[in-house]
């Protein structure tokens, strides 16, 4: 049952450090960014090809896939979204050309790294385990535990504190406000997706690390749950994420411990349906759901 | 020459038919995505249904399955969108994927559908079923388009606030495209199962709706045979693809998403607007105005009281908007509602209008009373309609397809007479368009009728919004701000337009800053501070008053503007 | 004028309704070209005209995995039977992208715009099951290479398969892992979202019961999933003497790797998905004990075997799996239809299909019923210092 918990506990971990950068990007700037898979994919891919054709350790080979996953945000909200800025249906035109871009990300990846998962080196990460109380872990599950709190909570700080963060809180709020005090809209906005791509590349990678590999699915398995994470977490609130991501992967070991395996799909939408029908501002959502 | 090409014919007619049930939500600006969910309902409860035998000997037993699939859809839809309509935007389009997800696992788990081993039904429908279909959802997706229920789905996409000032019932339009989305992908569902002949949960997952939005969008939600463009388009380029000798497996993914970033970047409204660019100008309908508005209910004498406030007052938090307001507005008077910007004047209004409830005290207007929110439709049908202080006219729509939703409380629904082409429909739409043109001609439009609202000038947008309110023929119409930005001259024209609707036995509501214009206009003047109403009364006798001086007007020094 | 007009709309209308409601009888035409009739029989049979055989494989998309390694196998073996002369193919591959449609419109292509003489695929059971209808009306003798769900054959006496269903190679790895582990308990985890391996689930209850081996824990988890954590705790709760799983390849290394790291040391059994050289690569140490049912193995000592192995090695710088050799033996099966009457149209073949009787293949000596199913001898396998080795009997 322990052990249970801490299934949860990591598997939680991955759903939330996806979705903080899924949440960041939607809580700022009110974009549903559904290209945040395919760059989450495509930061497992870069560090698996980073491992094996650059020989870079893992504490190069992270920093390296975040920096990726930033120039794939960069690139992502010039072409999708900027583009949009201002027209009526920026947000519904928005969904789509994110989902455009994700798609001709998956080609791409398809193009250079063909149809097979692809794998680390093996003994790539000491692949070290411990048994503490009982329980069962490895030394990638506590790096991807350990890794993700960090990221987290840097990110928490960064937002709260820092001169960038000030400036991306005020672009949330009221983005006319902000342009008209000297923020630098733009530069909050590709800031934005930038440390929200990075967060997601990084995010891939460290699955695929726990996975030993990686395979072109790897983003869709888990962007719907991402859904039901940042829904339950509240919209924009990255404390929120954190606590729904562990919070699922909790509720979901703990239906197939207790009920059935065969309903651990349903969890996360069920959870998500719920949510939305009884309490749109999720468990730490600020302001109320913005109409329209 | 298309013997052998059967399949890809049905694919796309298939393809349209998903395409639809986005179609008409989109129309709409809902962005549902349960329609997997709907489909496999569809297809798994007409497999129960279905006859295993032609009926009568030759008749295709899909027959049978297609109102089933339609009903069972629209039912879902329905029962889905109680709880789920309140949400709007992305928040609507998360909770209806995850619909669909839990419908797929749902039926994965359940043990009459065989679970991901799936069902096996014979495969019956043909290229001329699948596009008679097709055709006939066309159809009914064109009819729909010029009726007032097509420009009610299109002012709710618009804008949803001021659709409901116009009369516009919108959680009942976006409910009935809801379940219209549903019953076409209960359509689809059928279809799917007696064309490949088999289905299991994983045939509706989340991919196929994105095939189905993708298709929808790419060919364009604004012009009825979108989807059938956007599903040939898109059947198209593996095809194409293959012409060309291009092997790679990427490039069809690729290719797809690089045209679908094009489109909406460039062409959002997909490309069947590129078809449909040529729009002809529409013909003025001349009748008369007395004909036009004939046979509807005279106005209210002059004098008699047409809505009444007590102690209304409206709080967000602990700021109080508007409080303990005591008003009585008397038909056929020009009322001026003056004050400093943030003193409440556009709340006021829009609890009048029944855009806002108020938090405190009561009152009725036009005999509805001011209390539930969401009921701003149910003043505009008793004869409230207004104008904006920031103008919300429907970009999309030209100025007379604007005003045209303005007339939404006096037009009669035409869709299902449209269906049959029966004349009293066209007699009715004729009436209606009458109406529009005479406002149109009455705040000097009418030449410019086929514009977009971004292509006409402010003052012309201004006045534009004035037609549209003034095109379902109020009793109270409630103008905010609408010389903002006028210079005298169309200010004095606007002065005009204002005393002539009140000979015509309209009351108006009129919250202006020009002072200038409200002295010489109204015949009744409030002030309001800060939330209260420190004056009402005739109008010199509110300028001099020193509460009034004090709070806003200021005493004029010689030379000064009469601005504020 | 109008009337008429109306008139004649109104009968364009009622009579493409009238077409489109009604159904009727549609008999597949005979088809039989002389051009296709060669002389001789066997080995010196010689036709002229060119033997066209279609291919619908998933190259792109989610069953990607298996396509490429089928198309290998396939323009390997049709490249060396081009070599024997006498018969000249010409094979047209078509990529399905995994999609159903797709495989619907390149099965019409390579049946009624290529008219090929027999059809070989498509990638999955769930494709073949709406396409392999259409070949039968249309009466285009089709091999299935690794479409292993239950029913297929019966579709029609058009439809074979060289593709041993995974209840065979269950049904045989079982027994054979029960004799050399004494199983008694043990712990089943399936993918229910697939098809194929929700129907492989089923036959492995029916062969366990048979058995008389107690399922101590059964979990099921979702094609998508990456984490089966939750699920191999409860399996390593309980004690258990095997954990026999059914999953797509794309699942194979995370949850054999998983399941060593949560502790379970109980041998693992596996079915066809893990009959593959990538999961030995993928798992390295963890792979050791994996016992593997299926229809091929790289270390049986079948007619040919070797030299296939050699060659695709050789050609596609990478070692053949599963996929790859039963798409090579379709294409010798099928040359042998051929040559039997040297006539290449599709009824002689189909007829000829029905007749293979112990025909020697790297699967080893294969037969097919005239109701499309083949027998074979099942592999077992264990993974001995990072190779497999057969598990003796």
């Amino acid at each position: 049952m322990v052990q249970q918990l801490a299934n949860g506990v990591f598997a939680g971990s991955i759903y939330a450090l996806f979705a903080i950068g899924f949440t960041l990007v939607f809580g700022i700037l009110r974009h549903l960014n559904l290209a945040h898979a395919a760059i989450f994919t495509a930061g497992a891919f870069a560090g698996i090809e980073l491992a094996v054709r650059a020989d870079l350790p893992a504490w190069a080979m992270f920093p390296a896939v975040a920096a990726i996953g930033a120039a794939a945000g960069l690139v992502l909200e010039r072409t999708a979204f900027r583009p949009l800025a201002g027209r009526d249906d920026e947000h519904f035109a928005g969904l789509i050309s994110s989902i455009a871009f994700g798609g001709v990300l998956i080609a791409v990846l398809q193009a250079r790294y063909g149809t097979e998962p692809r794998s680390f080196p093996l003994e790539y990460f000491p692949n070290r385990l411990y048994e503490v109380a009982g329980v069962r872990v490895t030394l990638t599950q506590i790096l991807t535990l350990a890794l993700a709190l960090v990221l987290m909570l840097g990110l928490a700080w960064l937002v709260s504190s820092s001169p960038m963060g000030r400036a991306m809180r005020a672009v949330a709020e009221n983005p006319t406000a902000a342009r008209v005090l000297g923020v630098n809209v733009g530069l909050v906005t590709a800031g934005t997706y930038a440390l929200s791509s990075g967060l997601g590349a990084v995010a891939g990678a460290l699955l695929a690390l726990n996975l030993g590999q990686a395979d072109r699915g790897l983003g869709a398995s888990i962007e719907l749950i991402g859904f039901a994470v940042i829904v339950l977490g509240g919209l924009g609130s990255l404390w929120g994420a954190m606590a729904a991501g562990l919070v699922l992967g909790l509720a979901e070991a703990l239906t197939v411990h207790w009920f059935d395996s065969a309903w651990k799909g349903m969890v996360a939408f069920a959870v998500l349906f719920a949510v939305l029908v009884l309490r749109p501002r999720g468990l730490f959502g600020g302001a109320a759901v913005r109409e329209v | 020459m298309l013997a052998g090409y059967d399949t890809l014919i049905t694919a796309i007619a298939l393809g349209a038919i998903l395409a639809y049930s986005f179609h008409i939500v989109l129309m709409a600006g809902q962005l549902s995505l349960a329609q997997a969910g709907f489909a496999a309902l569809g297809a798994y409860v007409s497999t129960l249904v279905v006859p295993v035998e032609p009926l009568f000997g030759s008749l295709s037993p899909v027959l049978v399955g297609l109102p089933v699939g339609a009903t069972v859809g629209a039912a879902a839809a329905f029962l889905l969108g109680l709880p789920v309509l309140r949400l709007r935007g992305v928040f609507l389009a998360i909770a209806t994927i995850a619909f669909g997800e839990m419908v797929r696992v749902f039926l994965n788990n359940v043990e009459w559908t065989n679970g991901p081993l799936g069902l096996r039904v014979e495969k019956w429908v043909t290229v001329d079923f699948a596009w008679i279909v097709v055709a006939v959802l066309a159809y009914l997706v064109w009819r729909l388009g010029p009726s007032r229920t097509g420009r009610a789905f299109a002012a709710v996409r618009e804008d949803e606030l001021a659709a409901g000032s116009m009369g516009v019932d919108v959680v009942r339009t976006r409910m009935t495209s809801f379940v219209a989305s549903g019953a076409i992908a209960g359509v689809y569902g059928v279809m799917f199962a007696y064309f490949f002949g088999r289905i299991t949960p994983a045939s509706f997952d989340f991919s196929l709706m994105l095939d189905g939005l993708v298709t929808a969008v790419v060919g364009g939600y604004l012009v009825f045979f979108g989807p059938v463009i956007g599903s040939g388009f898109l059947t198209a380029v593996p095809e194409i693809q293959k012409a060309l000798g291009l092997e790679a497996g990427w490039i069809h993914p690729l290719v797809t998403g690089l045209l679908l970033l094009a489109v909406i970047v460039f062409l959002p409204g997909g490309l069947s607007t590129l078809l449909a660019r040529v729009h002809r100008r529409p013909r003025p309908v001349g009748a008369d105005e007395e004909d036009a508005f004939a046979g509807l209910p005279p106005l209210p004498a002059p004098g008699m009281t047409i809505a009444r406030l007590r102690g209304v007052e409206k709080r967000y938090g602990a700021v109080r908007a508007v409080q303990g307001v005591d008003l009585e507005i008397r038909s056929g008077e020009i009322l001026g509602v003056i004050g400093p910007n943030g003193a409440g004047k556009t709340t006021l209004v829009n609890m009048i209008s029944g855009l806002v409830p108020p938090t405190g005290g009561e009152g009725d207007v036009l005999g509805v009373g001011l209390g539930r929110p969401g009921l701003a439709h149910r003043f505009a049908g008793a004869g409230v309609s207004r104008t904006f202080q920031h103008s919300k006219l429907f970009h999309r729509l030209n100025a007379l397809d604007n005003v045209l939703v303005g007339a939404h409380p006096i037009a009669r629904p035409t869709y299902l007479r449209r269906l049959f082409w029966l004349p009293s429909a066209r007699r009715d739409e004729r009436r209606t368009l009458a109406l529009a043109w005479a406002q149109l001609r009455r705040v000097g439009l009418a030449d410019r009728a086929h514009l977009r609202p971004g292509a006409l000038s402010y003052g012309d947008q201004r006045r534009l919004e004035i037609a549209r309110a003034l095109a379902g023929r109020p009793t109270l119409l409630i103008l905010d701000e609408p010389a903002a930005g006028m210079n005298h001259v169309e200010a004095a024209e606007l002065a005009a337009l204002i005393r002539s609707l009140a000979e015509d036995g309209i009351t108006v509501l009129l919250i202006e800053h020009n002072v200038r214009m409200v002295l010489e206009t109204c015949t009744r003047l409030a002030v309001m501070n800060f939330g209260e109403l420190i004056a009402t009364g005739e109008p010199r006798a509110v300028a001099a008053d020193p509460k009034v001086v004090e709070a806003y007007l200021g005493a004029p020094e010689p030379g000064e503007s009469e601005h504020v | 004028m109008r009337f008429n007009r109306t008139t004649g709309a109104l009968a364009a209308a009622a009579a493409l309704l009238t077409t489109a409601a009604c159904v009727s009888e549609e008999s597949a035409a005979d088809q039989t070209d002389s051009a296709l009739v060669g002389t001789g029989t066997g080995a010196e049979c010689s036709i002229d005209e060119t033997v066209k055989i279609g291919a619908v494989l998933s190259l792109t998309e989610g069953a990607a995995f298996a396509g490429e390694y089928q198309r290998q196998g396939l323009e390997l073996a049709y490249e060396e039977l081009n070599a024997l002369g006498g018969v000249e193919y010409e094979l047209i591959v078509e990529d399905d992208m995994t999609d159903l449609e797709t495989s619907v419109a390149a099965f019409e292509k390579l049946i009624d715009r290529d008219g090929v003489t027999a059809l070989i695929g498509p990638t999955l059971s769930n494709q073949a099951f709406t396409t392999y209808p259409d070949a039968q009306s249309a009466g285009v003798p089709t091999v299935g290479i690794s479409t292993t769900a239950e029913g297929i054959p019966e579709i029609g006496d058009y439809i074979f398969r060289v593709s041993l269903p995974e209840e065979i190679a269950l049904a045989a790895s079982i027994p054979a892992a029960k004799e050399a582990l004494d199983l008694e308990r043990v712990a089943v985890l399936y993918d229910s979202a697939d098809e194929f391996t929700a129907s492989a689930f089923s036959t492995i209850s029916d062969v366990l019961a048979d058995e008389g081996i107690e399922i101590a824990v059964e979990e099921s988890f979702q094609t998508s999933d990456t984490d089966f954590s939750a699920q191999l705790s409860k399996v390593q709760e309980t004690e258990v003497d095997a954990v026999i799983l059914s999953a797509l390849p794309a699942a194979t290394v995370p949850l054999v790797k998983q399941a060593r790291d949560l502790g379970i040391e109980a041998p693992i059994v596996g079915g066809n998905a893990f009959n593959s050289p990538v999961l030995v690569g993928g798992l390295g140490d963890a792979a050791e004990g994996l016992i593997v049912g299926g229809a091929w193995s790289s270390a049986a000592d079948t007619p040919g075997n070797a030299e296939f192995i050699e060659a695709f090695t050789a050609r596609y710088d990478r070692a053949p799996d599963q996929f790859a050799a039963q798409a090579y033996t379709a294409a010798y099966v099928i040359d042998n239809a051929v040559r039997a009457d040297c006539d290449a149209n599709r009824d002689a073949v189909k007829d000829n299909l029905g007749q293979v009787l112990e025909f020697d293949s790297v699967l080893g000596p294969l037969s097919l019923s005239e109701s499309g199913e083949i027998t074979q001898e099942p592999f077992t396998q264990i993974v001995e210092d990072g190779e497999f080795t057969l598990l003796a009997n």
